[in-house]
Protein backbone atom coordinates (compact mmCIF):
# COMPACT_ATOMS: atom_id res chain seq x y z
CA UNK A 1 0.00 0.00 0.00
CA UNK A 2 1.23 3.47 -0.86
CA UNK A 3 2.23 5.48 2.18
CA UNK A 4 -0.02 8.50 2.75
CA UNK A 5 2.93 10.60 3.82
CA UNK A 6 6.67 9.98 3.43
CA UNK A 7 9.69 11.23 5.32
CA UNK A 8 10.47 13.59 2.41
CA UNK A 9 6.94 15.01 2.60
CA UNK A 10 7.33 15.69 6.32
CA UNK A 11 10.64 17.44 5.67
CA UNK A 12 9.09 19.55 2.91
CA UNK A 13 6.04 20.52 4.99
CA UNK A 14 8.11 21.38 8.05
CA UNK A 15 10.27 23.64 5.88
CA UNK A 16 7.12 25.37 4.61
CA UNK A 17 5.93 25.82 8.20
CA UNK A 18 9.36 27.21 9.20
CA UNK A 19 10.16 24.45 11.63
CA UNK A 20 13.55 22.74 11.62
CA UNK A 21 13.27 19.11 12.65
CA UNK A 22 16.17 17.06 13.93
CA UNK A 23 16.75 13.73 12.19
CA UNK A 24 15.28 12.02 15.25
CA UNK A 25 12.13 14.18 15.19
CA UNK A 26 11.79 13.61 11.46
CA UNK A 27 11.90 9.84 11.89
CA UNK A 28 9.48 9.88 14.81
CA UNK A 29 6.95 12.22 13.18
CA UNK A 30 7.07 10.40 9.82
CA UNK A 31 6.04 7.09 11.34
CA UNK A 32 3.46 8.67 13.67
CA UNK A 33 1.88 10.67 10.84
CA UNK A 34 1.28 7.52 8.80
CA UNK A 35 -0.60 6.03 11.74
CA UNK A 36 -2.54 9.25 12.52
CA UNK A 37 -3.55 10.00 8.92
CA UNK A 38 -4.49 6.39 8.38
CA UNK A 39 -6.84 6.54 11.39
CA UNK A 40 -8.28 9.84 10.11
CA UNK A 41 -9.17 8.30 6.76
CA UNK A 42 -12.26 6.65 8.27
CA UNK A 43 -14.05 9.87 7.35
CA UNK A 44 -13.86 8.56 3.77
CA UNK A 45 -16.69 6.20 4.74
CA UNK A 46 -19.08 9.12 5.21
CA UNK A 47 -21.27 10.04 2.28
CA UNK A 48 -20.82 13.81 1.99
CA UNK A 49 -22.45 14.22 -1.42
CA UNK A 50 -24.53 17.42 -1.47
CA UNK A 51 -23.49 18.28 2.09
CA UNK A 52 -22.43 21.87 2.68
CA UNK A 53 -19.31 22.39 4.82
CA UNK A 54 -19.78 24.06 8.21
CA UNK A 55 -17.07 26.61 8.76
CA UNK A 56 -18.64 27.41 12.13
CA UNK A 57 -20.95 25.37 14.36
CA UNK A 58 -23.66 28.03 14.22
CA UNK A 59 -24.93 29.89 11.19
CA UNK A 60 -23.20 33.16 11.84
CA UNK A 61 -23.85 36.21 9.72
CA UNK A 62 -21.60 39.07 8.84
CA UNK A 63 -21.99 41.90 11.30
CA UNK A 64 -20.74 45.42 10.90
CA UNK A 65 -19.79 48.03 13.41
CA UNK A 66 -19.26 51.75 12.98
CA UNK A 67 -15.92 52.47 11.38
CA UNK A 68 -14.57 54.45 14.29
CA UNK A 69 -10.82 54.55 14.69
CA UNK A 70 -9.68 53.57 18.16
CA UNK A 71 -6.05 54.38 18.75
CA UNK A 72 -3.95 51.79 20.50
CA UNK A 73 -0.88 53.59 21.79
CA UNK A 74 2.28 52.84 19.79
CA UNK A 75 4.21 52.48 23.03
CA UNK A 76 1.81 49.74 24.14
CA UNK A 77 2.03 47.98 20.78
CA UNK A 78 5.83 48.04 20.86
CA UNK A 79 6.14 47.28 24.56
CA UNK A 80 6.82 43.57 24.00
CA UNK A 81 9.38 43.92 21.19
CA UNK A 82 12.98 43.76 22.36
CA UNK A 83 14.67 45.27 19.30
CA UNK A 84 13.28 48.65 18.38
CA UNK A 85 14.47 51.73 16.55
CA UNK A 86 12.69 55.08 16.06
CA UNK A 87 9.26 53.63 16.75
CA UNK A 88 9.80 50.59 14.52
CA UNK A 89 10.52 46.94 15.28
CA UNK A 90 13.95 45.89 14.16
CA UNK A 91 13.71 42.68 12.14
CA UNK A 92 16.09 40.28 10.42
CA UNK A 93 17.42 40.94 6.92
CA UNK A 94 15.06 40.24 4.04
CA UNK A 95 16.56 38.20 1.22
CA UNK B 1 -10.55 27.70 58.69
CA UNK B 2 -12.09 31.16 58.87
CA UNK B 3 -12.65 31.58 55.14
CA UNK B 4 -13.61 28.05 54.22
CA UNK B 5 -16.75 29.39 52.53
CA UNK B 6 -18.64 28.57 49.38
CA UNK B 7 -18.77 31.27 46.69
CA UNK B 8 -22.42 31.86 47.59
CA UNK B 9 -21.61 32.31 51.30
CA UNK B 10 -18.67 34.58 50.47
CA UNK B 11 -20.88 36.85 48.35
CA UNK B 12 -23.56 37.01 51.07
CA UNK B 13 -21.03 37.93 53.73
CA UNK B 14 -19.33 40.50 51.53
CA UNK B 15 -22.70 42.06 50.72
CA UNK B 16 -23.46 42.33 54.42
CA UNK B 17 -20.01 43.76 55.19
CA UNK B 18 -19.06 40.78 57.34
CA UNK B 19 -15.64 40.19 55.73
CA UNK B 20 -12.53 42.33 56.14
CA UNK B 21 -11.34 42.06 52.53
CA UNK B 22 -7.66 42.83 53.17
CA UNK B 23 -7.51 40.11 55.79
CA UNK B 24 -9.36 37.74 53.46
CA UNK B 25 -7.07 38.44 50.51
CA UNK B 26 -3.86 37.98 52.48
CA UNK B 27 -5.17 34.70 53.93
CA UNK B 28 -6.17 33.68 50.42
CA UNK B 29 -2.71 34.41 49.03
CA UNK B 30 -0.98 32.46 51.80
CA UNK B 31 -3.19 29.44 51.16
CA UNK B 32 -2.94 29.76 47.40
CA UNK B 33 0.86 29.83 47.48
CA UNK B 34 1.02 26.83 49.79
CA UNK B 35 -1.38 24.84 47.63
CA UNK B 36 0.39 25.89 44.47
CA UNK B 37 3.71 24.55 45.70
CA UNK B 38 1.97 21.23 46.10
CA UNK B 39 -0.05 21.20 42.84
CA UNK B 40 1.88 23.46 40.42
CA UNK B 41 -1.48 24.70 39.16
CA UNK B 42 -0.64 28.36 38.58
CA UNK B 43 2.25 29.69 36.56
CA UNK B 44 1.84 33.29 37.77
CA UNK B 45 0.26 34.61 40.96
CA UNK B 46 -0.92 38.24 41.16
CA UNK B 47 0.00 39.64 44.53
CA UNK B 48 -2.08 42.76 44.80
CA UNK B 49 -5.51 43.90 43.76
CA UNK B 50 -6.25 47.39 42.51
CA UNK B 51 -9.51 49.32 42.35
CA UNK B 52 -12.76 49.23 44.26
CA UNK B 53 -13.69 45.62 44.98
CA UNK B 54 -16.82 46.48 46.92
CA UNK B 55 -19.15 46.93 43.98
CA UNK B 56 -20.40 44.79 41.09
CA UNK B 57 -21.63 41.24 41.43
CA UNK B 58 -18.41 39.55 42.54
CA UNK B 59 -17.27 41.66 45.55
CA UNK B 60 -13.61 40.79 45.09
CA UNK B 61 -14.18 37.06 44.48
CA UNK B 62 -10.81 35.53 43.48
CA UNK B 63 -10.75 34.37 39.85
CA UNK B 64 -7.86 32.44 38.31
CA UNK B 65 -7.44 32.53 34.55
CA UNK B 66 -6.17 29.96 32.07
CA UNK B 67 -2.85 31.09 30.65
CA UNK B 68 -4.22 31.53 27.12
CA UNK B 69 -6.60 34.36 28.12
CA UNK B 70 -4.93 37.79 28.03
CA UNK B 71 -4.84 39.82 31.23
CA UNK B 72 -3.43 43.33 30.96
CA UNK B 73 -0.02 43.62 32.60
CA UNK B 74 0.16 39.90 33.56
CA UNK B 75 2.43 37.55 31.60
CA UNK B 76 0.19 35.41 29.35
CA UNK B 77 1.88 32.57 27.44
CA UNK B 78 -0.83 29.98 26.58
CA UNK B 79 1.51 27.47 28.19
CA UNK B 80 4.11 27.96 25.45
CA UNK B 81 7.78 28.90 25.65
CA UNK B 82 7.38 30.82 22.40
CA UNK B 83 5.29 33.40 24.29
CA UNK B 84 7.46 33.53 27.40
CA UNK B 85 7.69 37.10 28.61
CA UNK B 86 4.64 38.33 26.68
CA UNK B 87 2.76 40.94 28.70
CA UNK B 88 -0.54 41.84 27.01
CA UNK B 89 -1.22 45.59 26.88
CA UNK B 90 -4.98 44.87 26.99
CA UNK B 91 -7.59 42.71 28.72
CA UNK B 92 -9.57 39.97 26.99
CA UNK B 93 -13.27 40.96 26.90
CA UNK B 94 -14.19 38.28 29.46
CA UNK B 95 -11.54 39.73 31.80
CA UNK B 96 -12.95 43.26 31.31
CA UNK B 97 -16.36 41.90 32.30
CA UNK B 98 -14.96 40.17 35.38
CA UNK B 99 -13.13 43.33 36.43
CA UNK B 100 -16.24 45.48 35.84
CA UNK B 101 -17.99 43.22 38.33
CA UNK B 102 -15.16 43.43 40.88
CA UNK B 103 -13.69 39.99 40.29
CA UNK B 104 -10.12 39.79 41.61
CA UNK B 105 -7.78 38.20 39.04
CA UNK B 106 -5.36 36.10 41.09
CA UNK B 107 -3.12 34.53 38.43
CA UNK B 108 -2.63 32.39 35.35
CA UNK B 109 -3.09 28.62 35.35
CA UNK B 110 -0.89 25.99 33.71
CA UNK B 111 -2.15 24.24 30.60
CA UNK B 112 -1.08 22.18 27.63
CA UNK B 113 0.77 24.41 25.20
CA UNK B 114 -1.93 26.35 23.25
CA UNK B 115 -4.45 23.76 24.50
CA UNK B 116 -2.80 20.88 22.61
CA UNK B 117 -3.44 17.97 24.95
CA UNK B 118 -5.67 15.91 27.20
CA UNK B 119 -3.45 15.66 30.29
CA UNK B 120 -1.70 19.09 30.64
CA UNK B 121 1.57 17.21 30.25
CA UNK B 122 2.30 19.13 27.02
CA UNK B 123 2.89 22.29 29.04
CA UNK B 124 5.92 24.42 28.20
CA UNK B 125 6.15 25.14 31.92
CA UNK B 126 4.88 23.09 34.90
CA UNK B 127 2.59 20.06 34.73
CA UNK B 128 -0.28 20.52 37.22
CA UNK B 129 -0.95 17.59 39.56
CA UNK B 130 -4.32 16.07 40.36
CA UNK B 131 -5.27 17.01 43.96
CA UNK B 132 -7.18 13.71 44.34
CA UNK B 133 -3.98 11.72 43.64
CA UNK B 134 -0.84 13.70 43.04
CA UNK B 135 0.81 10.93 41.02
CA UNK B 136 -1.91 11.36 38.39
CA UNK B 137 -2.62 14.02 35.76
CA UNK B 138 -5.13 16.80 36.37
CA UNK B 139 -6.46 16.45 32.82
CA UNK B 140 -6.15 18.91 30.00
CA UNK B 141 -5.91 21.26 28.65
CA UNK B 142 -7.32 23.54 31.40
CA UNK B 143 -5.58 21.33 33.98
CA UNK B 144 -4.21 24.08 36.22
CA UNK B 145 -7.65 25.66 36.54
CA UNK B 146 -9.35 22.41 37.58
CA UNK B 147 -6.51 21.45 39.94
CA UNK B 148 -6.59 24.71 41.87
CA UNK B 149 -10.40 24.79 42.03
CA UNK B 150 -10.36 21.27 43.49
CA UNK B 151 -7.36 21.79 45.74
CA UNK B 152 -8.14 25.11 47.38
CA UNK B 153 -10.76 25.22 50.15
CA UNK B 154 -11.60 28.88 49.71
CA UNK B 155 -14.10 30.79 47.56
CA UNK B 156 -12.62 30.93 44.06
CA UNK B 157 -13.67 30.26 40.45
CA UNK B 158 -11.51 29.75 37.36
CA UNK B 159 -11.86 30.80 33.73
CA UNK B 160 -10.96 27.94 31.39
CA UNK B 161 -11.16 27.36 27.66
CA UNK B 162 -12.24 24.40 25.58
CA UNK B 163 -11.58 23.54 21.95
CA UNK B 164 -12.35 19.82 22.02
CA UNK B 165 -13.01 19.07 25.70
CA UNK B 166 -10.43 21.07 27.61
CA UNK B 167 -12.90 22.19 30.28
CA UNK B 168 -14.87 18.96 30.69
CA UNK B 169 -11.86 16.61 30.86
CA UNK B 170 -9.89 18.22 33.72
CA UNK B 171 -13.14 18.97 35.58
CA UNK B 172 -14.03 15.27 35.49
CA UNK B 173 -10.53 14.13 36.48
CA UNK B 174 -10.37 16.60 39.42
CA UNK B 175 -14.05 16.09 40.44
CA UNK B 176 -15.15 19.69 39.97
CA UNK B 177 -17.77 21.32 37.74
CA UNK B 178 -16.80 22.47 34.24
CA UNK B 179 -19.17 24.47 32.05
CA UNK B 180 -18.44 24.94 28.34
CA UNK B 181 -20.94 27.34 26.76
CA UNK B 182 -22.35 27.37 23.24
CA UNK B 183 -19.79 28.47 20.65
CA UNK B 184 -20.09 32.25 20.36
CA UNK B 185 -21.88 32.90 23.65
CA UNK B 186 -18.68 34.26 25.25
CA UNK B 187 -16.37 36.62 23.39
CA UNK B 188 -13.03 35.20 22.28
CA UNK B 189 -11.46 38.65 22.03
CA UNK B 190 -8.15 38.40 23.89
CA UNK B 191 -8.01 34.61 23.76
CA UNK B 192 -4.75 33.29 22.29
CA UNK B 193 -6.39 31.21 19.54
CA UNK B 194 -6.04 27.49 19.09
CA UNK B 195 -8.79 26.87 16.50
CA UNK B 196 -11.05 29.84 15.87
CA UNK B 197 -14.17 27.95 14.86
CA UNK B 198 -13.97 25.69 17.94
CA UNK B 199 -12.56 27.74 20.86
CA UNK B 200 -14.89 28.57 23.74
CA UNK B 201 -14.09 30.34 27.00
CA UNK B 202 -15.93 28.76 29.93
CA UNK B 203 -15.87 28.26 33.68
CA UNK B 204 -14.55 25.73 36.20
CA UNK B 205 -15.89 25.90 39.75
CA UNK B 206 -16.55 23.85 42.85
CA UNK B 207 -20.31 23.97 42.35
CA UNK B 208 -22.79 24.32 39.50
CA UNK B 209 -23.89 27.65 41.01
CA UNK B 210 -20.31 29.02 40.80
CA UNK B 211 -20.05 28.23 37.09
CA UNK B 212 -23.54 29.64 36.36
CA UNK B 213 -22.64 32.84 38.22
CA UNK B 214 -19.46 33.52 36.27
CA UNK B 215 -21.05 32.55 32.95
CA UNK B 216 -23.74 35.21 33.54
CA UNK B 217 -20.94 37.77 33.80
CA UNK B 218 -18.83 36.79 30.78
CA UNK B 219 -21.63 35.88 28.31
CA UNK B 220 -22.91 38.27 25.71
CA UNK B 221 -22.34 40.00 22.40
CA UNK B 222 -19.03 41.75 21.90
CA UNK B 223 -18.36 44.02 18.95
CA UNK B 224 -14.70 42.99 19.12
CA UNK B 225 -15.59 39.37 18.24
CA UNK B 226 -17.90 39.12 15.25
CA UNK B 227 -18.65 35.46 15.99
CA UNK B 228 -20.39 36.29 19.29
CA UNK B 229 -24.10 35.68 19.35
CA UNK B 230 -26.43 38.62 19.85
CA UNK B 231 -28.39 37.34 22.80
CA UNK B 232 -30.00 39.10 25.74
CA UNK B 233 -28.05 38.78 29.00
CA UNK B 234 -29.35 36.07 31.26
CA UNK B 235 -28.80 35.22 34.95
CA UNK B 236 -27.94 31.54 34.74
CA UNK B 237 -28.02 31.09 38.51
CA UNK B 238 -31.83 31.14 38.16
CA UNK B 239 -31.54 27.55 36.91
CA UNK B 240 -29.89 26.46 40.17
CA UNK B 241 -32.96 25.32 42.04
CA UNK B 242 -34.53 22.07 43.28
CA UNK B 243 -37.61 22.14 41.02
CA UNK B 244 -37.72 19.26 38.56
CA UNK B 245 -38.74 20.09 34.98
CA UNK B 246 -41.97 18.29 34.05
CA UNK B 247 -42.43 15.83 31.20
CA UNK B 248 -38.88 15.87 29.95
CA UNK B 249 -36.80 13.07 28.58
CA UNK B 250 -33.03 12.68 28.51
CA UNK B 251 -31.27 10.88 25.69
CA UNK B 252 -28.64 8.27 26.55
CA UNK B 253 -26.43 7.81 23.46
CA UNK B 254 -25.49 4.13 23.28
CA UNK B 255 -22.18 4.84 21.52
CA UNK B 256 -21.09 6.63 24.72
CA UNK B 257 -21.49 3.45 26.77
CA UNK B 258 -19.51 1.07 24.57
CA UNK B 259 -17.02 -1.47 25.91
CA UNK B 260 -14.22 1.02 25.24
CA UNK B 261 -15.46 3.04 28.22
CA UNK B 262 -14.21 1.85 31.64
CA UNK B 263 -17.00 -0.23 33.17
CA UNK B 264 -16.77 1.48 36.57
CA UNK B 265 -17.41 4.79 34.80
CA UNK B 266 -20.37 3.43 32.83
CA UNK B 267 -21.92 1.95 35.98
CA UNK B 268 -21.56 5.19 37.88
CA UNK B 269 -23.21 7.22 35.13
CA UNK B 270 -26.09 4.73 35.00
CA UNK B 271 -26.54 5.24 38.76
CA UNK B 272 -27.00 8.94 38.10
CA UNK B 273 -29.44 8.30 35.25
CA UNK B 274 -31.47 6.06 37.57
CA UNK B 275 -31.38 8.71 40.28
CA UNK B 276 -32.81 11.26 37.84
CA UNK B 277 -35.45 8.72 36.86
CA UNK B 278 -36.40 8.34 40.53
CA UNK B 279 -37.15 12.08 40.77
CA UNK B 280 -39.29 12.01 37.64
CA UNK B 281 -36.89 12.60 34.76
CA UNK B 282 -37.37 9.99 32.09
CA UNK B 283 -34.65 8.67 29.81
CA UNK B 284 -34.42 6.78 26.58
CA UNK B 285 -31.48 5.19 24.80
CA UNK B 286 -30.62 6.84 21.52
CA UNK B 287 -27.84 6.76 18.95
CA UNK B 288 -25.18 9.20 17.79
CA UNK B 289 -23.86 7.29 14.81
CA UNK B 290 -21.53 10.09 13.74
CA UNK B 291 -19.46 9.80 16.95
CA UNK B 292 -16.66 7.79 15.35
CA UNK B 293 -16.35 10.24 12.48
CA UNK B 294 -16.51 13.32 14.70
CA UNK B 295 -13.09 12.62 16.21
CA UNK B 296 -11.01 12.62 13.00
CA UNK B 297 -13.08 15.51 11.59
CA UNK B 298 -12.39 17.48 14.74
CA UNK B 299 -8.65 16.82 14.72
CA UNK B 300 -8.30 17.70 11.05
CA UNK B 301 -10.15 21.01 11.52
CA UNK B 302 -8.39 21.83 14.79
CA UNK B 303 -4.93 21.10 13.38
CA UNK B 304 -5.60 23.00 10.14
CA UNK B 305 -6.82 26.07 12.02
CA UNK B 306 -4.04 25.91 14.61
CA UNK B 307 -1.35 25.67 11.93
CA UNK B 308 -2.54 29.01 10.53
CA UNK B 309 -2.91 30.59 13.98
CA UNK B 310 0.58 29.61 15.01
CA UNK B 311 2.09 31.07 11.84
CA UNK B 312 2.23 34.49 13.48
CA UNK B 313 4.72 33.45 16.15
CA UNK B 314 8.07 34.37 14.70
CA UNK B 315 10.07 36.03 17.47
CA UNK B 316 9.76 39.65 16.41
CA UNK B 317 7.00 41.48 18.21
CA UNK B 318 6.54 39.59 21.49
CA UNK B 319 7.52 36.47 23.41
CA UNK B 320 10.69 34.54 22.63
CA UNK B 321 13.16 36.73 20.71
CA UNK B 322 16.82 36.63 19.75
CA UNK B 323 19.32 38.81 17.91
CA UNK B 324 18.02 38.99 14.34
CA UNK B 325 21.45 38.64 12.82
CA UNK B 326 20.63 36.19 10.05
CA UNK B 327 18.33 35.93 7.04
CA UNK B 328 14.64 36.21 8.02
CA UNK B 329 13.67 32.67 7.04
CA UNK B 330 16.47 31.18 9.11
CA UNK B 331 15.64 33.46 12.03
CA UNK B 332 11.93 32.52 12.04
CA UNK B 333 12.73 28.81 11.73
CA UNK B 334 15.25 29.00 14.56
CA UNK B 335 12.85 30.76 16.95
CA UNK B 336 9.91 28.51 16.06
CA UNK B 337 11.93 25.31 16.39
CA UNK B 338 13.15 26.41 19.82
CA UNK B 339 9.89 27.87 21.13
CA UNK B 340 7.30 25.26 20.12
CA UNK B 341 7.01 21.98 22.00
CA UNK B 342 6.68 18.59 20.34
CA UNK B 343 2.88 18.46 20.14
CA UNK B 344 2.71 22.00 18.71
CA UNK B 345 5.18 21.01 15.99
CA UNK B 346 3.20 17.83 15.30
CA UNK B 347 -0.05 19.77 14.86
CA UNK B 348 1.49 22.57 12.80
CA UNK B 349 2.94 20.07 10.32
CA UNK B 350 -0.19 17.88 10.13
CA UNK B 351 -2.42 20.96 9.88
CA UNK B 352 -0.29 22.41 7.09
CA UNK B 353 -0.49 19.05 5.29
CA UNK B 354 -4.31 18.94 5.57
CA UNK B 355 -4.56 22.39 3.97
CA UNK B 356 -2.14 21.76 1.09
CA UNK B 357 -3.41 21.70 -2.46
CA UNK B 358 -4.11 18.13 -3.48
CA UNK B 359 -5.02 17.13 0.08
CA UNK B 360 -7.31 19.99 1.13
CA UNK B 361 -10.47 18.46 -0.36
CA UNK B 362 -9.76 14.99 1.02
CA UNK B 363 -9.07 16.17 4.55
CA UNK B 364 -10.03 19.71 5.48
CA UNK B 365 -13.09 20.22 3.29
CA UNK B 366 -14.37 16.73 3.93
CA UNK B 367 -13.97 17.24 7.68
CA UNK B 368 -16.04 20.44 7.42
CA UNK B 369 -18.80 18.48 5.70
CA UNK B 370 -18.68 15.77 8.34
CA UNK B 371 -19.08 18.55 10.91
CA UNK B 372 -22.35 19.57 9.20
CA UNK B 373 -23.62 15.99 9.57
CA UNK B 374 -22.55 15.86 13.24
CA UNK B 375 -24.45 19.09 13.96
CA UNK B 376 -27.53 17.82 12.05
CA UNK B 377 -27.54 14.60 14.07
CA UNK B 378 -27.46 16.49 17.38
CA UNK B 379 -30.18 18.87 16.19
CA UNK B 380 -32.45 15.91 15.35
CA UNK B 381 -31.95 14.42 18.82
CA UNK B 382 -32.61 17.71 20.58
CA UNK B 383 -36.04 17.90 18.96
CA UNK B 384 -36.90 14.92 21.11
CA UNK B 385 -34.64 15.18 24.18
CA UNK B 386 -34.18 17.92 26.76
CA UNK B 387 -30.48 17.02 27.00
CA UNK B 388 -28.09 14.10 26.49
CA UNK B 389 -26.31 12.39 29.37
CA UNK B 390 -23.14 10.27 29.26
CA UNK B 391 -19.74 9.83 30.91
CA UNK B 392 -17.34 12.77 30.42
CA UNK B 393 -14.18 10.71 29.97
CA UNK B 394 -13.77 7.05 28.96
CA UNK B 395 -10.84 6.52 31.35
CA UNK B 396 -9.56 7.42 34.81
CA UNK B 397 -6.70 9.95 34.92
CA UNK B 398 -3.46 8.14 34.04
CA UNK B 399 -0.33 8.37 36.15
CA UNK B 400 1.96 11.17 35.01
CA UNK B 401 4.86 8.77 34.54
CA UNK B 402 2.74 6.60 32.23
CA UNK B 403 1.66 9.38 29.87
CA UNK B 404 4.80 9.13 27.72
CA UNK B 405 3.83 5.54 26.91
CA UNK B 406 0.60 6.77 25.30
CA UNK B 407 0.96 7.35 21.53
CA UNK B 408 -0.46 10.55 19.98
CA UNK B 409 -3.35 8.68 18.34
CA UNK B 410 -4.24 6.89 21.62
CA UNK B 411 -4.22 10.27 23.33
CA UNK B 412 -6.54 11.78 20.69
CA UNK B 413 -8.88 8.79 21.11
CA UNK B 414 -9.39 9.59 24.79
CA UNK B 415 -11.28 12.72 23.66
CA UNK B 416 -13.90 10.54 21.94
CA UNK B 417 -16.76 11.60 24.28
CA UNK B 418 -15.96 15.32 24.57
CA UNK B 419 -15.03 16.07 20.97
CA UNK B 420 -18.42 15.56 19.23
CA UNK B 421 -20.36 18.20 21.25
CA UNK B 422 -17.39 20.57 20.96
CA UNK B 423 -17.27 20.09 17.20
CA UNK B 424 -20.99 20.89 17.05
CA UNK B 425 -20.61 23.93 19.36
CA UNK B 426 -23.16 22.59 21.86
CA UNK B 427 -23.11 23.73 25.51
CA UNK B 428 -21.97 21.06 27.97
CA UNK B 429 -21.26 20.61 31.63
CA UNK B 430 -19.27 17.99 33.52
CA UNK B 431 -20.52 17.42 37.06
CA UNK B 432 -18.77 15.14 39.57
CA UNK B 433 -20.30 11.76 40.41
CA UNK B 434 -19.86 9.97 43.72
CA UNK B 435 -16.77 8.16 42.36
CA UNK B 436 -13.61 10.34 42.36
CA UNK B 437 -12.44 11.46 38.90
CA UNK B 438 -15.66 10.32 37.21
CA UNK B 439 -17.64 13.12 35.60
CA UNK B 440 -21.17 13.02 34.24
CA UNK B 441 -21.49 14.92 30.99
CA UNK B 442 -24.67 16.75 30.07
CA UNK B 443 -25.04 18.26 26.62
CA UNK B 444 -27.91 20.38 25.29
CA UNK B 445 -28.84 22.21 22.10
CA UNK B 446 -27.22 25.53 21.15
CA UNK B 447 -27.96 28.27 23.70
CA UNK B 448 -29.73 25.90 26.11
CA UNK B 449 -27.23 26.50 28.91
CA UNK B 450 -30.18 26.61 31.32
CA UNK B 451 -30.94 22.96 30.68
CA UNK B 452 -27.45 21.64 31.40
CA UNK B 453 -27.22 23.79 34.52
CA UNK B 454 -30.61 22.51 35.69
CA UNK B 455 -29.76 18.80 35.31
CA UNK B 456 -26.27 19.27 36.76
CA UNK B 457 -27.70 21.10 39.75
CA UNK B 458 -30.17 18.27 40.42
CA UNK B 459 -27.35 15.71 40.26
CA UNK B 460 -25.06 17.77 42.47
CA UNK B 461 -27.75 18.12 45.13
CA UNK B 462 -28.99 14.54 45.02
CA UNK B 463 -30.32 13.25 48.30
Amino acid sequence: MKKIITKDDVKHISDLARINLTEKELMKFSSEFVEILDAFRIIDEVDVKDVEPSFHPLNIRNVFRDDNVKIFSADDILSNAKKKEKGFILGPKVG
Amino acid sequence: MKYNLSVKEFLEKRKNGEIDYNDFYSTFLTNLKRKNKELRALRVISHSQKGDLNKGKLYGLPISVKDNICVKGVESCAGSKILEGYIPPFDASCISNVKKNSGAIIGKTNQDEFGFGTFSTNSGFDIPLNPLDKTRVAGGSSGGSAAIVAGLDMPHVSLGESTGGSISCPSAFCSVVGLTPTYGLVSRYGLIDYANSLDKIGVIGKTVYDTALLLSIIAGHDEKDFTTINKKAEDYTNYCGPDVPKKIKLGVPKEYFSDDIDKRIRDEVWNSIHYLESIGIDYEECSLKMTRYALPAYYIIAMAESSTNLAKFCGLRYGLQADPTENFNNYFSKIRSKGFGEEAKRRIILGTFARMSGFRDAYYLRAMKVRTLVIDEYKRLFKKYYALISPTMPIFPPKIKDVKKISPIQCYMSDILTVPPNLAGMPMISVPSSVPSVGIHIVADHLQEGRIIKIAYLLENRC
